[in-house]
């Protein structure tokens, strides 16, 4: 509906304040609109007083704009709203709050904006669904920016909620002006999914059901619906709300591929010698490892697993990660889902001088199949793109929504003359598998009992406090040297979750809170490992987590280093035959050495360390499990290798 | 066998250096050495090696460590005389050498979950 033309609240009391000094002499003077002006008035003009400007204006309001924006959220299911409070939204919180009576969405408060979305981040990964990230207008926006970049690059929905003060007229000098914007939503519009500013409530309410809808359907990602601060702050008349109507959110299907290109993969992957499958962001939800299983059993096809999700279970006789380059090399066929980056598949840009383009060994007749969703949302500006490469049949789709499709054209496909190739080699590659878990166990040993704590060690100490347990390691791997992936038995569809999708540094922690949020009240365990300089980016994660009681374990992998980037300077200098003596300055994290543990007592967690001998590491782990087992967390602080 | 197909394959190269002239190694100064110069940063404080770069514990023969310093084959930073003497290297190996030798994995429990 339109809406009702009248002059708004804030455009009133604007108008006040601007005729304010005229009003103030003309009570002074009781001739202003004959009198000429005094150059020099002989006393200063008078301010109105509240008084004045009340026996105008209705002071309180029974029902506000952001109570019905509140009923549109309610619709949407939408369990938490994680947010840092800020005056743009100052309306719709206490509608939250008050009206909404804190549930459905419950309020989470954040000390960062980037810790606001990357929790939500994390949480979408194990609760499959949204959560909501509330985030202030311009300046909230723009720490919030990078934890959405990371979301957008690793397709995952969230919904942003920011506010604004379009209407100049209505803003307070200064920080209001400050706070608002033409176009806010502009600054993060090349990662989001979709955007709005709705100028009604009517819009609003459409917005946010839009938005939500759109976040949800593959491929996912953040949304951002910014809300006008007078929409939310104005009285609502019951004669304007009976006109009000919140869609309906529908669920929809997510995008499969063709059926026909279904079907001519299918062939090719029963006809291949040696069809290899390559999942990436293919996990979309808790169906997806068991179908994938399904294929490669199918098949007997090897797995390799990139790991953006959970797609493949660790130890199964299929799992041929840990052996990546020389399955790919043995390929024929190359099934790639959701690769993310398809180029990389078969090249490389090596980090030496001149950064040469390099084909990896990979058999000259390779036929490549793509399924996947990235190129159903592009933006222009970003990299996250990826460098281009053609697949020799390539579905647009979601690979999880077309994998039954595929196992049913699969089975059409397979018939006696391929069974025993097909057997053959299946049982050649299951003979392989326990041969990698032994070759990771005789890697893992090497600097066992040093100190700096050695990688494999430290997870193995942890793996132990957990494996009995159901549990959730939300963080990343790649600076463990992918030692869990390596070592763990990680078979469950919420065991892992992938990473960042950009590597905006700052994901792990808050992101390990979101999925231990999401697994608060199931009885799973969420144990995270975050580097130290991870955790200096965002470790008020850790008030968050005591006020609330959020049971979550964290290991700070302290290597007191931004250490990605001494490899990085010392490449530098050896390249240059320069000293390496001072490439740690401005990447060590040292002199002082940080504390974490008691930067976790000070914010209200349990926390123990620095811990440097790997005979303490154990006992530590079960002390500070037995406090998230309460429901509570806890820190460690290892001092571990570098990677 | 991978890494002794490299030691093989940079034992047959030229090198600046024989096993027969291989400066004798002071262990101490190669550990320091291993931190001041960096190499930990990849392969691990001892050697252990990482998903960086490969593990140097027990060491490769001296010719070939030096061969893989001067001219690496991969990605490996190349580490000329002019930041890493000959003397230095040895040194390293040294290190590299005095280090305990890993346990037995069926001997640790952790790893047999």
């Amino acid at each position: 509906m339109s809406k009702t033309p009248k002059m708004k609240r804030r455009q009133f009391l604007a108008g006040v304040a601007a005729a304010g000094p005229a009003i103030g002499l003309a009570a002074a003077t009781g001739t202003a609109a004959a009198a000429p002006a005094p150059s020099r008035p002989s006393v200063p003009a008078t301010p109105p007083n509240e008084t004045h400007l009340g026996s105008a204006q209705p002071i309180t309001q029974a029902r506000s704009g952001s109570d019905f924006m509140v009923d549109a959220i309610k619709t949407l299911d939408i369990e938490y709203i994680a947010c840092l409070p800020a005056a743009t939204f100052r309306g719709l919180q206490e509608s939250l709050l008050n009206y909404g009576n804190n549930t459905k969405p419950e309020f989470v408060m954040c000390l960062h904006e980037e810790i606001a979305v990357a929790m939500a981040h994390g949480y979408a990964k194990v609760a499959k669904k949204p959560m909501a990230a509330m985030i202030g207008g311009i300046i909230g926006l723009q720490h919030a920016s990078m934890a959405i970049y990371n979301a957008y690059a690793d397709r995952v929905p969230i919904l942003v909620l920011s506010g604004n003060i379009p209407n100049g007229a209505a803003r307070r000098p200064n920080v209001e002006w400050n706070h608002s914007a033409l176009d806010q939503n502009a600054m993060v519009r090349d990662f989001v999914k979709w955007d709005a500013q709705p100028t009604s409530l009517q819009s609003t309410a459409e917005s946010l059901v839009q938005a939500y809808d759109l976040a949800t359907i593959a491929p996912m990602g953040p949304v951002l619906v910014t809300l006008d601060a007078d929409l939310q702050e104005e009285g609502l008349p019951a004669e304007e709300e009976a006109q009000l109507r919140i869609p309906k959110l529908r669920p929809r299907a997510h995008p499969q591929a063709d059926e026909n290109g279904v079907s001519e993969i299918a062939r090719l992957l029963v006809a291949a010698e040696n069809p290899v499958i390559y999942a990436n962001r293919y996990g979309r939800t808790e169906k997806a490892p068991a179908l994938l299983v399904q294929l490669a059993e199918l098949l007997n096809a090897p797995v390799v697993d990139g790991r953006f999700r959970m797609n493949f279970p660790s130890r199964h006789k299929f799992n041929h990660t840990s052996r990546r380059e020389q399955a790919f090399a043995q390929a024929d066929v190359l099934l790639a889902l959701e690769p993310h980056d398809l180029w990389g598949l078969t090249n490389e840009v090596r980090d030496l001088l001149g950064r040469p383009n390099v084909r990896l060994n990979r058999q000259a007749d390779l036929k490549i199949a793509h399924i996947g969703t990235e190129n159903l949302m592009v933006r222009a500006n970003y990299g996250e793109v990826q460098r281009y490469a053609a697949a020799d049949i390539s579905l647009p789709g979601d690979a999880e929504a077309t994998m039954p499709a595929l196992i049913e054209a699969v089975k059409r496909e397979l018939n006696p003359a391929r069974s025993a190739a097909i057997a053959a080699r299946g049982q050649r590659l299951a003979e392989m598998a326990p041969r990698l878990l032994e070759q990771a166990r005789a890697d893992a040993v090497h600097g066992w009992d040093a100190s700096p704590i050695s990688v494999p060690r430290m997870v193995m100490e942890l793996y132990d406090n957990i494996r009995n347990v159901d549990w959730t390691m939300p963080t990343e791997t790649v600076f463990l040297s992918d030692w869990p992936h390596r070592l763990w038995d990680i078979n469950k569809p919420h065991n892992w979750i992938g990473g960042s999708g950009a590597q905006g540094v700052g994901y792990n922690a808050p992101a390990a809170l979101g999925a231990a949020l999401a697994n608060k009240n199931t009885g799973r365990i969420t144990a995270a490992i975050v580097g130290d300089g991870e955790m200096m980016m965002t470790n008020q994660s850790l008030w968050t987590a005591a006020h609330y009681k959020i049971p979550i374990l964290y290991l700070v992998h302290n290597n007191r280093a931004y250490h990605m980037e001494i490899m990085h300077t010392v490449r530098m200098a050896d390249r240059r035959s320069r000293d390496t003596q001072r490439i740690r300055m401005g990447c060590d994290i040292s002199n002082p050495d940080i504390d974490y543990a008691t930067l976790a007592k000070s914010m209200g967690v349990y926390g123990q360390g620095p811990i440097s001998d790997p005979k303490d590491l154990g006992a530590a782990i079960k002390r500070a499990m037995d406090v998230v087992k309460r429901g509570e967390p806890a820190l460690i602080d290892v001092v571990a290798q570098p990677r | 066998m991978k890494r002794l197909l490299l030691a093989l394959a940079l034992v047959a190269l030229p090198t600046v250096a024989s096993a027969q002239d291989a400066p004798r190694g002071n262990p101490t100064t190669g550990k320091q050495l291993f931190d001041s110069k960096a190499c930990y940063s990849c392969h691990g404080y001892v050697g252990q090696g990482s998903r960086e770069g490969p593990r140097l514990a027990p060491p490769m023969p001296f010719p070939a460590f030096v061969a893989q310093l001067r001219e690496p084959r991969g990605i490996m930073p190349p580490y000329k005389e002019a930041i890493l003497s000959d003397q230095q290297a040895a040194d390293i190996v040294a290190y590299l050498a005095s280090l305990p030798r890993a346990p037995d994995p069926k001997s640790i429990p952790l790893l047999q979950q």
